[in-house]
């Protein structure tokens, strides 16, 4: 059918016009995750037993002293202490992998709705080869000890910047490709990576401003880091995640979202809500109480938009569960869509003062904060992953046992680091 | 401290603004009215309503769907 | 979605009673009367047109406790949005500046003051963020758990008693204006340096209607030597060896 194939043609073209800078975000988050993934176990194993690597191999120790230059050890060493991998792996793993990934997935996302090609990928992909250059030096940076310790921003300011310019050029095109767009509806998905493209540099030069440039007080700095932190998982992160989740689902099944009204509601109460946030990370500490009471009580009314998009996310799904047996990217962005409504209402519970008494700087938080960005963004960009690549590079992938091994183990890994996390956190508290 | 101040009120203006004309422009340019068809927008004729867009790497549907009608299993039946 | 046409309505069933009792409850197509069939027609309700499906009672259920149960919340904890007021159990806004409201103005320089009014000052923000959750803002603690401050003879009488017990705190059962207290109150030499430690001293020595003397950082820095033996909290005994017995005025 003619239609047919002119469809299938635009879509070449514009998957053909991403290839680039798309598979270049995607390899080098990849990346990213992998280093990140490590540094966060090397953490994880640092927290009960600092001696790790140090203490278990003298010989390695004795070997490196032989044939690097001196100090080369202790640099090792301390940079593998906790105070500086910790930072290191969120780092890693928020702006080398999430970030990247989720901005890969905008773009192609965006060319895909408007169905433009994107004009001068060269650009874009520069922009990621900046991203990258930012990166090393940034965690370079970090592990030598530089870090500005303000959680979320540990990067020093000219690293901010640089990741800063890096997003300006990658989102100027997205922008562009809106602009250009198709004539017609803009569906759901448009709204929320444009909302987090203009959100985003917002939050960062604002804090990294407030913060750095010209730093406020006292507590007002604990203020402004937690509205920053907090924002850049509900106002950048979530909804890429969801922009991703509300093409993939019903693309992959064949069906339209449920209640596409009920879709354009939550994104407006998402960006209603979600804002107030970032106090509640901040419960029983010395700030005016109002403060934190709003965040509370917007943390409750975070339920709405997230009670909506799980309706419609379940109600898409419901009678295609089967679809799930044949579709990586199915099972992937499912499990993370669940696992978003999972996290969220674990998070409003968490905003309550009683509980917060028991679960603040705990593992509970840690495990919380896991359950979010891997179990929902990071599953959601996999999936995303899975249903791209092959698209944009013209061949499948190459082994479908792989890709089943791969889905089980992340969801059986983090089920258990969730679940023990949690316990152990309660415990704690 | 006025620094802060105008920080704080160029914010809220320039982000509640951008917030009231994106729901003024998304209204005055019909985004609200045809709802359904909004929803088929991810959808062309190459890729209608119906069809599923994604398996597994050599996976191929018809075949799977008649293995599993032979060995008497459930097969694919979907609500569109 | 298209609808099926909707039953009948009650006032067609009515209607229909008056006329043929009969054909209550069946299927108007199978009617023959023209005007119940226009009838049924009339009533029936408008096809529900894109984009203006009604969003399911359950959803508006959930979204409306959602904001009730935040409006309640932010009613009862929101402090007057007073940018003082630290603690969210402030009832009222002069609740509020018992508890915290008044130390607003300690951002403002206190060159020339009075050292005391000074030190009340300093002393009133450090009780409001680390006493007044147990003693209570109006210092007239809690029945059974947290004793007065309120002309409470440990407060007004020795000196150097009421520093030792900031520093290292109480436990055990104490007897204050007549009543048993069981409590632990936590030691404070980390917490508090000399010039906090003397200005809360001194805030709740000249609070409430208490008359006692202000107290100096001198005197805490003493008293952190004198009493630096004391590693665990003081219970009722070792307090009242410090300067002899209370005596009950």
């Amino acid at each position: 059918m003619p239609g047919d194939a002119a469809d299938a043609l635009e879509r070449a073209q514009v998957d053909a016009s991403c290839r680039v800078p798309v598979m270049l975000f995607f390899a080098s988050a990849v990346f990213w995750l992998v280093v990140g993934t490590l540094f966060g176990l090397i953490a994880s194993y640092k927290l009960h037993n600092p001696l790790f690597i140090i203490e278990l191999s003298p010989w390695l120790s004795s070997l490196l002293e032989k044939f690097s230059p001196a100090g080369t050890v202790e640099l090792i060493n301390a940079s593998l202490t906790f105070g500086r991998i910790r930072p290191a792996h969120l780092n890693a793993v928020a702006y080398g992998w999430a970030a990247p990934v989720g901005l890969g997935v905008a773009v192609w996302l965006m060319a895909r709705l408007c169905r433009v090609p994107l004009r001068f990928p060269l650009l874009v992909s520069a922009a990621g080869v900046l991203w990258n250059i930012g990166m090393f030096v940034g965690i370079g940076v970090l592990l030598s000890g530089g870090s500005t310790s303000i959680e979320w921003l540990e990067f020093p300011p000219f690293v901010s910047f640089i990741l800063f310019l890096s997003f300006a050029l990658i989102s100027i095109w997205a922008v562009d490709m809106f602009v250009h767009r198709k004539p017609g509806h803009v569906y759901v998905s448009q709204w929320y990576i444009m909302a987090a493209l203009f959100w985003f540099p917002w939050l960062y030069g604002t804090a990294n401003m407030l913060i750095q440039l010209i730093p406020a007080q006292g507590s007002v700095q604990a203020i402004v880091n937690w509205w920053y932190g907090h924002n850049a998982l509900g106002l950048w992160f979530t909804p890429l995640g969801l922009a991703a989740a509300y093409y993939m689902i019903p693309k992959v099944i064949g069906r339209p979202v449920y209640s596409y009204y009920l879709s354009a509601f939550g994104f407006w109460a998402l960006a209603l809500f979600y804002s107030w946030n970032g106090g509640h990370h901040l419960i029983g500490g010395p700030l005016p109480a109002w403060l934190i009471t709003s965040s509370i009580v917007a943390s409750v009314m975070m339920v709405i938009p997230v009670v909506v998009t799980a309706i419609n996310h379940h109600m898409t799904m419901k009678g295609n569960f089967q679809v799930l047996r044949y579709s990586p990217t199915l099972r992937f962005v499912v499990f993370g869509a669940m696992s978003y409504t999972l996290a969220s209402l674990q998070g409003s519970s968490m905003a309550f003062r009683d509980l917060n008494t028991v679960t603040h700087f705990t593992h509970y938080t840690i495990g919380h904060s896991h359950l979010g960005l891997y179990a929902f963004y990071t599953m959601i960009m996999f999936g995303c992953i899975y249903y791209i690549v092959p698209r944009l590079l013209g061949r499948e992938w190459v082994s479908a046992r792989l890709i089943k091994i791969h889905f089980w183990t992340c969801a059986y890994g983090i089920v258990a680091m969730v679940l023990i996390l949690s316990v152990g956190g309660v415990i704690q508290g | 401290m006025s620094f802060y101040y105008i920080l704080m009120l160029a914010s809220m203006v320039i982000l509640g603004g951008s917030a009231v004309y994106a729901l003024y422009w998304a209204a005055t340019r019909g985004q609200f009215s045809r709802m359904e068809q909004g929803a088929k927008v991810i959808f062309d004729q190459g890729e209608p309503v119906g069809k599923v867009t994604d398996t597994f790497p050599g996976l191929d549907m018809e075949k799977e769907q008649k293995r599993r009608a032979e060995k008497g299993k459930k097969t694919l039946k979907r609500k569109v | 979605m298209s609808s099926e046409p909707n039953p009948p309505s009650d006032a067609a069933n009515e209607f229909q009673e008056q006329e043929n009792p009969a054909l209550r409850g069946i299927d108007y197509s199978e009617s023959t009367n023209v005007n119940q069939i226009h009838e049924s027609i009339l009533r029936e309700k408008v096809d529900p047109q894109e984009g203006e499906e009604p969003i399911s009672l359950v959803l508006i259920g959930i979204i409306g406790v959602t904001l009730l149960f935040g409006g309640i919340y932010l009613g009862r904890y929101w402090g007057a949005f007073d940018g003082m007021i630290y603690d969210e159990r402030a009832r009222s806004v002069v609740a509020g500046a018992a508890t915290g409201g008044g130390a607003g103005a300690a951002g403002a320089p206190a060159a020339a003051e009075d050292p005391v009014a000074v030190a009340l000052k300093l002393g009133k923000r450090v009780y409001t963020a680390n006493c007044a959750s147990c003693h209570q803002g109006s210092g007239q603690g809690a029945a059974g758990q947290y004793p007065p401050l309120v002309a409470s003879d440990y407060v007004l009488q020795s000196e150097r008693r009421l520093i030792a017990l900031l520093l290292h705190g109480a436990e055990g059962p104490m007897t204050v204006k007549g009543n048993v207290y069981n409590g632990a109150m936590p030691a404070w030499e980390k917490q508090l340096n000399d010039k906090q430690m003397a200005a809360v001293a001194t805030y709740i020595r000249q609070e409430w209607g208490n008359n006692g003397g202000p107290i100096t950082p001198e005197q805490v820095a003493a008293a952190r030597v004198e009493f630096a033996s004391q590693t665990k909290a003081y219970n009722e005994a070792q307090l009242l060896a410090i300067d002899g017995p209370i005596v009950v005025k």
